[in-house]
């Protein structure tokens, strides 16, 4: 049995770039036919203003400032046309200037024992150095005082024609007792590299590879761990 | 500039407050912003201010974090179909499974009732939809078994594309006329 | 005619011995011929299920051929998904190879239409349905980088086809082998220049899958003379009842051939409207081996039983790589039960790969191997 359960997971898109908050309104979507009258029927909006837009769906959050998009969903069962959508909006807005945008992974795992669970902080932070400097500063006398993860970050360079990098984000989560959050941010910088695409042209491209990669990584990651 | 998606922090206590305990930070922090550090630190919070207090002071309850989303959906199994004959009461339509790419594509019959309909004028031969099954668990609603039907929107042909087509295919034919 | 049944033979065949294998996966056709000293033509394609690799490509390798090298001629018949699905790993690998295709589909018409649904340079709906266009568009790349490098390639390696053309001749140990185009005619090739302009998308139309055409009158049959054993290989093509298309206008040909076919590739896999009595008449000799694939779609699965026993009554023997039932996928048990009540009916579809062998010297010793799920019916 595993030693490990996907609870939740959460993909979004992010863009950042130079945008109009304004415009975003479920109404917007609707008119082009982007949404259907049945994700308006039950859309909540936070906001819609020039230097910020909300809303959600049932499916969907929208949130949008001058400097950033971001589109997310936590149903597995819509990352095809939460791509869609993202890719529409800006087939439409095609001259909105974007500069970077991020292709992201959010999971939570329960761990299936306590033991299991440390075993995943102590493997990926190991804790002598920690005890040691702890003690030393904070003239701790014994190891009741527990050091833990909160969190860990690591980053590599891609590997692909695109320019960016790929950035995971492992620590404890607060979904349930040992449980773990594990994030991927596929992070592209548009217009260095030698493809010249648009944003939309590279997430059609590389969204569903992008959602498998983050999968296969917290996977291979867990398993590694707890084998 | 960070493209992680900004998440509500689970760690932190007290997440509002939180935000405020770093305005010294805005100046210096604005034009240096190029990291693309994915974890949910202080470079969020000053974007967050900035967009709440420099231009729209009066609503900073609406800061542009990410709230977890309510309720949340299990997927079982996900098929991409397209339909490809339309009857009165039904439609066929073949599925490639997603979920188990290894699976053979099926043919499958459907009543035209499974569609919601708001989305009945996209029921075209052709048309693309999504088929989900699992479980659904939303609050105040408890956990549903559910089999959704979500037909892919696209915005239309646009002149652009065309365009491209239409020289792209006028150039390789005289190329290999 | 002494007719055997066996399995499969996985080696060379002799050098003056000839074979037609016909591969089927349920959806798909590709027929691998050996023209004799191991020379060899490839006439559409399809791929492996669980590899997804071509299967012309696969089965020579592992009978111990070099496609690069003993490849002569491969052959798209049409562009229809199931003709053509790995067509370029084959243009691709068979590099010396010429490339023979109906001659519309290098025109300006049915170019625009590929590069509207083929990803040149941004796709936006990608399944299996559009994949002749996808697959076609990676032919014309492959071809146009050969082009390039090679001035001559053009004119030495690429051969449009229109009915009438001697497009392979050699003599080998005192034995002469043809092929020759019967199809398309001058009028279906107007036809498809029509049918390509017309499935252009028009602006602001919804974006779907390309529409499935519903004629296959521009494909290219092929006549085969083994030294003294003939085969007709009927691709897709269809009667039309019009003079100028279809099988009519082949058997009206003053300049076709006039031998009789001892095996015959059924067309259109073995659908009515595919037949014609006059081809089973003039151009296929009165006991023929007759081998068929199928399409299998739900209640629109070809062939059909009347098809068979129809087809049964023109052979001395039937061969079909079809995949009647296929095996039903194991999936999570709620999810099969919602599927149940959901779904009214359905089908499975592609599953094994069906294959037959024909391997022959002359027409006194043709043998017939098949394969799983390929029977003889």
């Amino acid at each position: 049995m595993s030693k490990y359960k996907k609870m939740t997971e959460e993909a979004s898109i992010v863009l950042v770039g130079s945008f109009n908050p304004a415009i975003f309104h479920p109404e917007w979507l609707l008119r082009h036919d982007l949404i259907s009258e049945d994700d308006i029927d039950i859309n909540k909006i936070d906001i819609v203003h020039p230097d910020l837009s909300k809303f959600y769906f049932d499916w969907l959050a929208i949130e949008v400032i001058p400097s950033k998009f971001t589109a997310r969903t936590n149903d597995p069962s819509k990352y095809s046309p939460l791509r869609d959508l993202v890719v529409s909006i800006f087939n439409i807005l095609e001259h909105t200037p974007i500069n970077q945008l991020g292709l992201n992974l959010i999971m939570n795992f329960s761990i299936s024992s306590e033991d299991d669970w440390h075993r995943i902080g102590d493997t990926l932070a190991p804790k002598e150095i920690w005890n040691a400097s702890l003690q030393n500063i904070l003239s701790l006398t014994s190891l009741n005082h527990r050091v833990g993860l909160k969190s860990l970050s690591i980053t590599t360079k891609r590997n692909d024609d695109y320019d960016g990098d790929i950035n995971i984000s492992i620590g404890p989560s607060a979904v349930e007792k040992f449980s773990v959050n594990y994030s991927v941010n596929n992070h592209i910088e548009l217009k260095k590299d030698k493809l010249d695409l648009s944003s939309t042209e590279v997430i059609s491209n590389l969204w569903d590879k992008s959602v498998k990669m983050a999968q296969n990584l917290a996977d291979t990651t867990l398993t590694e761990i707890l084998q | 500039m960070n493209t992680a998606q900004n998440l509500y922090s689970p760690y932190s206590t007290s997440p509002i407050p939180d935000l405020y305990e770093v305005p010294e930070r805005i100046e210096s922090e604005q034009n240096s912003d190029s990291s693309t550090r994915l974890i949910v630190n202080k470079e969020n919070i000053t974007e967050a201010i900035q967009a709440t207090t420099k231009h729209i002071p009066k609503i900073n309850v609406a800061l542009p974090f990410s709230k977890p989303l309510p309720g949340k959906f299990q997927l079982l199994q996900l098929w991409e179909g397209r339909i490809t004959q339309i009857n009165n009461e039904d439609f066929s339509a073949i599925i490639v499974d997603k979920t188990h790419p290894e699976f053979n594509d099926e043919l499958v019959t459907i009543d035209i009732e499974e569609i919601t309909p708001a989305e009945l004028s996209l029921l075209q031969i052709g048309a693309v939809f999504y088929w989900s099954i699992g479980y659904a668990d939303y609050p105040g609603r408890g956990r549903s078994r559910e089999s959704k039907i979500r037909f892919r929107r696209l915005p239309g042909w646009t002149k652009k594309e065309l365009n491209r087509a239409i020289e792209s295919g006028k150039k390789l034919a005289a190329y290999f006329d | 005619m002494q007719l055997t049944s066996t399995d499969i033979e996985y080696c060379i065949p002799l050098q003056n011995e000839f074979e037609i294998s016909l591969f089927g996966p349920g959806v798909g056709e590709c027929i691998v011929a050996h023209l004799g000293d191991n020379k060899w033509i490839i006439v559409d394609s399809c791929c492996k299920p669980k590899s997804k690799e071509p299967i012309a490509l696969e089965y020579l390798n592992q009978i111990g051929v070099n496609p690069s090298e003993s490849v002569v001629l491969f052959i798209v018949t049409h562009w229809h998904s199931d003709h053509i699905r790995g067509a370029s790993k084959i243009v691709k690998e068979c590099t010396s190879a010429r490339f023979g295709y109906p001659s519309a589909l290098l025109k300006e018409e049915f170019l625009k239409l590929v590069s509207a649904y083929s990803g040149i340079p941004n796709n936006r709906i990608i399944d299996k349905e559009n994949s002749g266009t996808i697959e076609f568009a990676k032919i014309v790349n492959i071809l146009f980088d050969r082009c390039e490098s090679n001035p001559k390639y053009k004119i030495n390696q690429l051969v449009p086809i229109q009915s009438d053309r001697v497009l392979y001749s050699s003599n080998v140990t005192n034995a002469n082998v043809s092929i020759r185009s019967l199809s398309p005619s001058d009028k279906s090739y107007h036809n498809s220049i029509l049918e390509f302009a017309s499935l252009l998308p028009k602006q602001n139309e919804m974006i779907k899958v390309i529409p499935s055409p519903t004629k296959n009158n521009n494909s290219v049959v092929l006549w085969i003379d083994f030294n003294i054993t003939q085969a007709l290989l009927g691709s897709d093509l269809e009667e039309t009842n019009d003079p100028l298309t279809g099988w009519t206008t082949i058997i009206n040909s003053p300049v076709r051939p006039h031998g009789k076919a001892s095996i015959f590739k059924i067309p259109h896999h073995g659908s009515e409207n595919g037949h014609s009595h006059d081809v089973w008449g003039k151009m296929v000799n009165s006991s023929p081996v007759s081998i068929l694939t199928s399409k299998i779609g739900g209640q629109n699965s070809i062939p059909k039983i009347p098809d068979i026993e129809r087809i049964k009554k023109y052979s001395s023997e039937i061969y079909c790589t079809k995949v009647p039932i296929a095996a039903k996928p194991k999936r999570d048990h709620t999810v099969e039960k919602m599927f149940k009540v959901i779904a009214k009916n359905r089908t499975i579809i592609g599953d094994k790969i069906g294959h037959i062998q024909i391997r022959f010297s002359d027409m006194s010793n043709i043998k017939v191997n098949y394969q799983y799920p390929a029977e003889k019916l």
